[in-house]
């Protein structure tokens, strides 16, 4: 296959293991062209592995990850395809090199580099050539990274926290300018980030990594569409759980009164609706987060 | 522009209730060009495929058309269907909110028929 | 691999100019002066001949991380690290030999021809150790295998050196060339030191998870 929009990433059956710790679990998604996809989870969620693993950087235990139908791993045709945007990080040994050099290493390895727009990036960011990236702020390497993504050109890019240590200003001009790119060239993007609601009505799709499993993994809107919170008395409220067989996340009580949430579709909610004895709202990608991901830390 | 958008619907809707809010105040008159997807997109700071659906959504219901090369176009009679859907959903919604808020607070049919008469009578209601 | 060899160019440039600057003070110094301090220099210079490469290449895995993180293959970055640390290695050992030929003094000890391809063998297999030693992460075994690849390289010049130095040497050591059974046997054994390293390098390579 060589059309470009046919070109899928996809992981079938992953696993990762770390010595004896099992980092990912048998994973399977597929990264279809011409999306924006937010991939959320908590910290340590396996997220940057994921990625890495995406991307050949990172050898798999079992598994397999191909793209347009071919092997990723050591694949010249797949690797000039990918780009992935890791955290930049002064500890590291590579962060003695300049940000020059480290532009210059993506103008040498990503075949769709464009230098122009390197350069006007990094004008916009404000940040001095010359400088060693350990040198830099927190702020200023995530600038680097996104330099980087964006000039990459590559059909498909994966960012790994770009907005870390980027105040709230900053991100949403980050925001703005993936989606501009977006618009204008219709690249594939893979954005993980622990910063959810904000970036939420840019991702068209959503997938949700919890401890190493792929719980959720649909268009942004859809998968919100499943969550309410269902509120009301304690009694109500548990004798609507029971009658329907609904499973409650993230239960709160206070006193008499309970809040849950629930998932089900438009017909569970029109029916439990009819209850004047309860109330149903909305809930956003950050709460419907919280509400699958927050297990073992709630209260009450 | 992003702060307008809320958590209580998803995007889309909201996108799609306010190009009904503008045509039904006139802003967006039969057969003049509504924003683009891409420049909705740009203004909430959201996906243009947000920002897409939000469009069909009014297209698939006959407000609006397209003008291939051109855009999206407010169609002729989008403000008269407007008024007798949201007519429609008005008696739904908000009448039966109404009654039934005023059923817990134990206002009866009688009381509730009294109050709505005021009101139309303070604001003139034809 | 064309493309992880540019990353190395400066680093290879660098090499060349330095050494060449080197060779050319050196030798000045030796014949326009009476400074018994540059005969030193000359003499010593074999035995810095893993120290030298170790040096310069102490910071090749993160760039080949770098390359790697922009989608580099690994068997490309692999070669490429062989590739530039074998050529700052001969090249290193092309201007000792030439320093201690070209200086033309009693005080300095003439390195035979015959001699380099033994030093040669020693200082690449001791690079391949310190390629594989850079792979691993900071801590008491990287350590040992970088310095002590530097230490055996010291020796393997020194060695060198003495046999030439002393005209009572055991005659067995002499010549320092293949063809004699003692050092043919000490280039064989640092051959397989080095294959074996070198083939750990490489699956390191494989298995690694690129950092950047």
């Amino acid at each position: 296959m060589t059309d470009h929009t046919t070109r899928n990433l996809c992981a079938k059956g992953l696993n990762k293991r770390y010595g004896s710790q099992q980092v990912l679990h048998d994973l399977n998604l597929t990264i279809e062209p011409g999306h924006i996809y937010g991939l959320i989870g908590r910290n340590g969620a396996g997220k940057t592995t994921l990625l890495s693993i995406l991307t050949g950087q990172n050898p798999l235990t079992s598994g397999q990850v191909t793209y347009g139908g071919e092997p990723v791993w050591e694949n010249p045709r797949a690797l000039a395809d990918l780009c992935f945007a890791r955290e930049l990080n002064a500890t590291a040994e590579t962060a003695q090199i300049s940000v020059k050099e480290f532009l210059y290493a993506g103008q040498l390895f990503c075949p769709h580099w464009d230098k122009q727009f390197a350069d006007s990036l990094i004008e916009t960011f404000g940040i001095d050539r010359k400088k060693r990236i350990a040198k830099l702020s927190k702020g200023q390497m995530s600038m680097v990274t996104i330099t980087a993504a964006l000039a990459s050109r590559a059909p498909v890019t994966l960012l790994d926290e770009p907005a870390a240590g980027l105040d709230v200003v900053i991100r949403e001009k980050f925001y703005r300018m993936l989606l501009d790119e977006y618009t204008k060239t219709g690249r594939t993007f893979v954005v993980s980030t622990h910063i959810i609601e904000e970036a939420a009505s840019v991702f068209d799709r959503v997938i949700i990594l919890d401890e190493g499993h792929i719980i959720a993994d649909a268009p942004t809107e859809e998968l919100v569409d499943q969550f309410r919170y269902l509120s009301g008395g304690k009694t109500a409220v548990d004798a609507a759980l029971a009658a329907r067989g609904l499973q409650p996340l993230q239960v709160q009580e206070l006193g008499p009164h309970k809040m849950t949430a629930v998932r089900g579709d438009a017909e569970l909610f029109a029916a439990l609706a009819e209850d004047p004895a309860l109330s149903l709202s909305g809930m956003n990608l950050q709460n419907v987060f919280v509400a699958l991901c927050g297990h073992g830390d709630e209260e009450g | 522009m992003k702060g307008m958008l809320n958590d209580q619907s998803l995007i889309y809707q909201q996108i799609a209730q306010l190009l009904e809010d503008g045509i039904l105040r006139g802003e967006y008159p039969e057969d003049s060009q509504v924003p683009s997807t891409n420049e909705l997109a740009r203004a909430f700071n959201i996906n243009p495929a947000t920002a897409a659906k939000g469009i069909n959504r009014l297209v698939d219901e006959g407000l609006l058309y397209k003008r291939r090369g051109i855009g999206m176009f407010v169609a002729p009679g989008a403000l008269k269907t407007l008024r007798a859907r949201r007519k429609e959903a008005f008696a739904r919604d908000q009448v039966r909110a109404l009654v039934r808020e005023a059923r817990r607070l134990n206002v009866t049919r009688e009381e509730l028929l009294q109050l709505v008469a005021g009101e139309a009578d303070k604001e003139e209601l034809p | 691999m064309t493309r992880v060899l540019c990353l190395f160019r400066n680093l290879l440039l660098y090499t060349v100019v330095v050494l060449a600057a080197f060779l050319a003070v050196i030798l000045a110094g030796i014949r326009l002066t009476d400074f018994s301090l540059f005969e030193t220099y000359a003499n010593i210079m074999p035995l810095f001949c893993v120290i030298f490469p170790g040096m310069l290449l102490g910071n090749s895995w993160a760039n080949a991380n770098l390359a790697m993180s922009f989608g580099a293959r690994r068997g490309a970055c692999f070669w490429s690290l062989e590739i530039v640390s074998a050529l700052i290695t001969l090249f290193f050992l092309a201007m000792s030999f030439a320093l201690s030929n070209l200086a033309n003094s009693p005080e300095v000890t003439r390195i035979e021809l015959q001699a380099v391809p033994v030093l040669a063998v020693g200082a690449l297999a001791l690079v391949q150790v310190m390629l594989f030693a850079s792979q691993l992460p900071k801590g008491l075994t990287r350590n040992l295998l970088w310095g002590g690849s530097w230490c055996v390289g010291w020796i393997l010049g020194m060695a060198m050196e003495v046999v030439y130095l002393f005209e009572d040497a055991p005659a067995i050591l002499r010549p320092v060339s293949l063809t004699s059974p003692l050092w043919l046997a000490v280039s064989v054994c640092f051959a397989v030191v080095g294959l074996v390293f070198g083939v750990l390098a490489r699956r390191g390579m494989e298995k690694a998870v690129v950092q950047l």
